[in-house]
């Protein structure tokens, strides 16, 4: 039997948070650096190249897909508010698929594809649980959603794997949980893993479960 | 600072539940050897919202996590009622409730039991008005076990009102939807009143829209599939084995509410030959 749904204090402490610091609307670090719209073939499909992006992590620095080329890249869209996304990173379920990588050429990025005023938009917040969670890894802001509509990215989280080649190879759900209940495999882990191998990637595709990415109007 | 004392405040506060449930019981009692009715009433804030059961973007439906049962009794399948599709920013498909939904909850009691009989049932569930939270309950109800059917007149208007909002069955949809397999694609149609029982109003209904459930076979672009203003919707299934099931609903004037009938239809088991060969064409079973 699984344990039983947990719920989290932070969801109400983060959205004050979120109130503490209206200053990051108004920042245009969250902004993309390319305005160009993808064309509708441009979109993420499992087995086909990953569109490459560029995107302004919460330090302003700009990181591009196509500088880990020759790497495996995992992406995880990213709301630190949304409770199904921190109750991953409270339990370290991608931390420590970071560690469990380390030393094997495997890049971890999280994307926070919300629009300004959306829950859990802005530099200084996405940089807080950053700091807070330990994540050691760039958080990209995509405030647009631009990039968030071309992966097709649904939920926070909602999880893409990338292999060295730049082929997407693994898109949705984190592991087989729900909200509240940690899963027990691990698609990501399972997907790297496979990849690190040579083998394909037996579970390419599932259904990811969160809250919905906070997107804009578009 | 005082911003701080007020987080500090906040912290060690559970937020207020947007959703709560409570379980209710058809009759007086459990009877035995029978397969009873209970219902799982949800009672949501205004504005914030719970998912069915289906093949949703985002959000994860209300689900029993662990049931305590007296020995031989069995539980479900929950039915559900008619949901409302709800698109969201980033063409995002969901299909929710709001206000007040009671799933029902079916549970078999073995003939010779004895009560009274507790049924204890932990649910959980993601509750969202844009932003979402998580949510959980234990819910418990103890009856005597009888040999009678006895309605219980305070949980009368509960199950009337749930039972209006569940989908038609498939076999009363005959008079009323066309449905037909066309080259691995399930075309269904909604069809004018018959002359004579309806009105003579001839025209296709406003919209017709689909809700798959979640043991449907996944459909093929769902968010511009699952709804049609002419009358007729055509769902693309991949190559799963399986069958289409869910709810169509027939909204013959815009602002109407729906008339909605259970679809369940055997995906047709395609050959080794062209997926174009005559028998896909067929429905799987006779009409």
């Amino acid at each position: 039997m699984k344990i039983s749904g947990k719920r989290f204090l932070g969801v109400m402490a983060g959205a004050a948070l979120g109130l503490m610091s209206p200053a990051a609307f108004a920042q245009d670090h969250a902004a993309p650096v390319k305005k160009e719209q993808p064309a509708a073939a441009d979109k993420a499909k499992v087995g086909h190249p990953a569109p490459n992006f560029e995107l302004k992590d919460t330090d302003g620095k700009i990181v591009k897909l196509a500088d880990y080329k020759g790497k495996i890249v995992v992406i995880d869209w990213f709301n630190p508010e949304c409770p199904v996304c921190a109750m991953h990173y409270k339990a370290n379920t991608v931390q420590n698929l970071v560690s469990k990588f380390k030393d094997k050429n495997v890049v971890f990025l999280a994307i926070n594809s919300g629009a300004p005023g959306k829950q859990g938009h802005g530099v200084e917040l996405n940089a807080g649980y950053k700091k807070d969670w330990k994540i050691e890894f760039p958080v990209l802001l995509d405030e647009t959603g631009v990039v968030g509509r071309q992966y097709g990215a649904k939920t926070t989280p909602h999880c893409y794997v990338i292999d060295a080649k730049g082929v997407l190879v693994y898109a949705g759900a984190i592991d087989d949980g729900k909200p509240g209940t940690i899963g027990k495999t691990n698609y990501v882990e399972q997907a790297v893993n496979q990849t690190l191998k040579g083998e394909t990637v037996s579970t390419p595709e599932t259904k990811p479960y969160g809250c919905s990415v906070k997107y804009g109007a578009s | 600072m005082l911003l701080t004392i007020a987080l500090a405040a906040m912290a060690v506060l559970d937020p207020p539940p947007k959703a709560k449930v409570e379980l209710l019981s058809e009759m007086t009692t459990l009877v035995a050897g029978e397969t009873n009715t209970l219902g799982l009433q949800f009672r949501i804030d205004k504005e914030w919202h719970l998912y069915y059961a289906s093949q949703n973007d985002t959000g994860f439906p209300p689900t029993i996590e662990s049931a305590t049962l007296p020995e031989g009794f069995t539980l479900g399948p929950i039915q559900w009622p008619v949901p409302t599709r709800h698109v969201s920013n980033g063409d995002l498909l969901d299909h929710i409730y709001e206000n007040e939904v009671t799933l029902l909850l079916p549970v078999r009691v073995p003939t010779d039991a004895t009560g009274p009989a507790t049924i204890s049932l932990t649910l959980d569930w993601l509750v969202c008005k844009e932003v979402c939270l998580m949510g959980g309950q234990t819910v418990t109800l103890t009856l005597p076990v009888s040999k009678e059917r006895t309605p219980a007149e305070v949980t009368k208007g509960v199950f009337a009102r749930a039972r209006q909002a569940m989908p038609r069955p498939a076999s009363e949809a005959e008079s009323r939807v066309g449905m037909k397999w066309d080259n691995g694609r399930l075309v269904l149609s909604a069809r004018p009143p018959t002359a004579g029982a309806g009105d003579g109003d001839t025209r296709p209904p406003a919209r017709v829209e689909f809700y798959p459930s979640a043991d449907s076979v996944p459909i093929v672009d769902l968010l511009h599939a699952g709804v049609s203003e002419t009358g007729e919707i055509t769902l693309e299934v991949g190559d799963t084995a399986g069958s289409v099931r869910g709810m169509l609903a027939i909204f013959p004037k815009p602002k109407d509410q729906p008339i909605v009938f259970a679809v369940d239809r055997a995906v047709p088991v395609r050959g080794n030959s062209e997926p174009t060969r005559s028998s896909d064409q067929q429905p799987p079973s006779g009409r």
